[in-house]
Order: C-alpha cells, then sequence, then structure tokens
C-alpha cells in the first residue's frame, strides 16, 4: 500500500558489528597534594560518572577501553586502573598527596598505548587512534619532564596518538601545553563530572565513527572556560 | 562504463568538495577514452584533479600544498567489454560479483588505526593508488568507509554475505528503479545500520546481466 512505500526496505539484509574494533583512551590524572580536599573528591565523582555513562552505552562499552594512570607522591607514577573494556571498568577511587610528576606519567602513558596496540595486533583488532587526557591543577614537577613533553608531542606528530591537556584553576596551561600539539583547555571550577559525561560521550563518538575533532571541541560549553 | 565514488576526510575543511572534483573530473576524461593503457589514464585524470585543486578559489596559497584541506578517497571502475578494472586510493571498497560465492575485491587501505586511510591529495598518492582486474561480472559495488564494515568480515578479506547477497539480488530482480533506490536508502539508512556506524554512507551498485 502507498501508506508504506516510504518504510519499505530490502528484505533479509543483515548488518555485522564489528565489536572487536577498540577505541583506547588513557587518563592521565595529577592527584598531588594540591588536590586534596574538593578536588579529588569532585574528581572521583567524575570518574564515577565516566563509568556510569560508558557503561550504559551499549556500543562504547565493548569499544572504548580505558587507562588511568595516577601522577603523585614522591615522583611517583602508577597504573590506578590498567586497559579494561569500559564495559568492565570500575571508577578507582584516587587520593591526593605529594608532587606531580606529569613528565614520567605521559611517558608511561606512551609506553602502555605502544604495548596495548602491539597486543591488538597480535590479536588481528583494529583500533582508532588512541586519546590520552591530561588533566592537573598545577605543573610538572618532575626533572626531565620537557623531553618527556617532547616525546608526547612528537607521538602526536606522528600520529601515534592524541592528547589533550585540561587544566583546573592555577594550572599553569603554558606548560601544560607542551604536551600536546592541541591548546590546553581550562576546567570551570571544579567541573569534572560535566567534563567526563562529555568524554564518554565524545569517546563513544569517536569510537563508532572518525568524527571531525574540531566538531568535538565544539561543544565543551558544559566544563571550558573560554580563555581570552 | 566508468563510475567512481569518493569520501572527503573528515578532518579535511573543504573534503567535500575534493570528492566531487575527483568523481566528476575522472568520470568526464575516463568515459571517452579508449580501454588502451588505461592505467596510465586513470593516473592522468587523477593528476588533473589535484591541478584543479590546486587552482581552486578556496585553495588561497594556489599551491599544492594546499589540496590537503580536499583530501578525499578515490573507489572506481572502468568496465569496457567484458573487462574491468578497479581503480582504488584509501578505504571504501569495491566488489565485482562474479557468481554465486565468487567474486573479486578491492579492498579498504587503512593506515595503522583502523581511523586512518590515503587520500589522492597526499604527495604519495600514486603509492596507494591500487588496482584491480577482473572479468565477466554480473554486477558491481562501489562503497564508501560507511558501507565497508557491513559488506566485509573483520579482516576485510571476505564479504559478508548476509549483506552483500541479498541487496545484490533485490536490486537485481526489482524493476522499478525508483523504488528500488528508495528501499536502498532506506536499509542503509535504518536505526540499526547507523547505530552501528552511524558515518556518511555511498553505495553505488550497477547490474551489468
Amino acid at each position: 500500500m502507498e501508506n508504506n512505500i516510504n518504510d519499505e526496505i530490502i528484505p533479509y539484509v543483515e548488518f555485522a558489528d564489528n565489536a572487536n574494533e577498540r577505541t583506547p583512551c588513557v587518563l592521565v590524572l595529577d592527584c598531588s597534594g594540591s588536590m586534596r580536599g574538593e578536588p579529588i573528591s569532585q574528581l572521583n565523582a567524575g570518574l564515577s560518572a565516566l563509568e556510569k555513562e560508558l557503561k550504559e552505552d551499549i556500543d562504547a562499552s565493548s569499544r572504548v577501553q580505558i587507562l588511568i594512570i595516577k601522577a603523585y607522591g614522591k615522583d611517583e607514577v602508577v597504573v590506578s586502573s590498567d586497559w579494561v573494556d569500559a564495559m568492565n571498568f570500575t571508577a578507582p577511587t584516587m587520593e591526593a598527596g605529594g608532587l606531580t610528576p606529569l613528565g614520567k606519567a605521559m611517558e608511561l602513558a606512551l609506553e602502555k598505548i605502544e604495548s596495548q596496540k602491539n597486543l591488538y595486533d597480535s590479536c588481528g583488532v583494529t583500533s582508532k587512534r588512541p586519546w590520552i587526557f591530561l588533566i592537573s591543577d598545577g605543573e610538572p614537577t618532575d626533572y626531565g619532564w620537557e623531553q618527556a613533553a617532547k616525546k608526547c608531542q612528537i607521538a602526536q606528530q606522528n600520529k601515534k596518538v592524541v592528547i589533550h591537556a585540561v587544566g583546573t584553576q592555577g594550572a599553569n596551561l603554558e606548560k601544560l601545553a607542551k604536551f600536546s600539539l592541541n591548546s590546553p583547555k581550562r576546567l570551570t571550577g571544579l567541573k569534572f563530572t560535566e567534563f567526563f559525561l562529555w568524554l564518554s560521550r565524545s569517546v563513544s563518538c569517536v569510537s563508532k565513527a572518525a568524527p571531525n575533532a574540531d566538531e568535538l571541541f565544539n561543544n565543551i560549553d558544559a566544563w571550558n572556560e573560554e580563555q581570552k | 562504463m566508468v563510475a567512481v565514488v569518493s569520501d572527503g576526510a573528515g578532518s579535511a575543511k573543504f573534503g567535500k568538495i575534493g570528492a566531487k572534483i575527483v568523481c566528476d573530473t575522472l568520470c568526464d576524461i575516463l568515459i571517452k577514452a579508449s580501454a588502451t593503457d588505461i592505467k596510465q589514464k586513470i593516473i592522468d585524470a587523477i593528476e588533473v584533479s589535484r591541478q584543479k585543486l590546486i587552482l581552486h578559489r578556496y585553495n588561497k596559497s594556489k599551491k599544492e600544498l594546499g589540496i590537503i584541506d580536499f583530501a578525499a578517497t578515490v573507489v572506481g571502475v572502468f568496465y569496457y567489454k567484458n573487462k574491468g578494472l578497479f581503480f582504488h586510493i584509501g578505504d571504501g571498497a569495491a566488489i565485482a560479483i562474479l557468481g554465486d560465492d565468487n567474486a573479486v575485491i578491492s579492498e579498504p587501505e587503512n593506515g595503522i588505526f583502523s581511523c586512518e586511510t590515503y587520500f589522492y591529495t597526499m604527495d604519495d598518492w600514486k603509492d596507494s593508488l591500487r588496482f584491480t582486474n577482473f572479468e565477466k561480472a554480473n554486477s558491481l559495488m562501489l562503497m564508501t568507509d560507511g558501507v565497508t564494515s557491513f559488506a566485509f568480515k573483520n579482516d576485510y578479506e571476505q564479504l559478508e554475505k548476509g549483506f552483500v547477497y541479498p541487496i545484490n539480488n533485490f536490486l537485481h530482480q526489482s524493476q522499478n528503479r525508483l523504488k528500488a533506490i528508495r528501499a536502498l536508502n532506506n536499509t542503509l539508512s535504518n536505526p540499526k545500520a547507523q547505530k552501528i556506524n552511524p558515518d556518511d554512507k555511498t553505495f553505488l551498485w550497477v547490474g551489468l546481466k
């Protein structure tokens, strides 16, 4: 009948989902002493929101992989949450204290990305270009951080990774900018939850297609304090 | 017969323009070309497309450097007297269905990540240009990467028969061209397809027998 004419589809067509493809996403988190109190509490709330959002997205939960690296202590860098599919991701509870070894943390991020890519290749798993989000309320304090920052820029230039730096109030954006070819963003207040909600939507979007990155960053008003 | 599909790079400001120029230029030139030395004619036609980009009003530099803003892939076919040639730069794919369970494929080509590919606007585009010969096809399919994830298995070397053959059979049997186009459009834009891959989808089918 004519009223069904616009609904006609080709019968028996199957749409297989390439559930093997992964979109790796790394969070490098400054958990130095200055993050104590409300900042770390808001960060943890944001990570919980990220976990919830990704798990509720059926497609992203099986495609996105998360890695969390913590920079803190006496130049200490640890993997707080190793590579895991978003569906199995449990937000760690971060604690704050010590210094800000962001150079070491970013170097670890690059190493973990490379080893994960090798694992994907050996298993025949395709992947999108990994993202790293560096989040800090200050500036790197470790010796040799500039060399690490240079390595990050080179990796991005060679299209091995996409790096974005996000600083809270008080963060030294000029130094954070050295880790990336993209200009850093300033978080409004302690809007970590808004940021992680945006991140989950963005990485979900990337896991399905290859959008223009500029378009993703057009929609950051919920958490970004525009730089004048 | 000549057919070309092209997909502008998401990151390229004028990718759509680059895609249109290469499709129009290759079709205009190759439809008048003889089959003799056709590979060189295809190369020359792509070079003409690149020249058009250099001179394009949106290319402020008027230099080759500026054409990267028009980055686009190329998936095309030249078919004459039962002999066919796919020409292909980047992702997307071409399929010549020769019979039941028998097809010749020009696969997508990606970089080390699935979101990377090659474009005719790159300096070393000739290194990425691939030719695939075939003969006596029943039908042809050209598609951009929004469709290849449905048309191929994970390794992109085998067809997803559950996708390719129902479409091929339906279009072969269809008596009404407009109805067939509508059904194809509705099928590719259905919610399940969009959910799995919301990318733009360009799909061209040619029935030869």
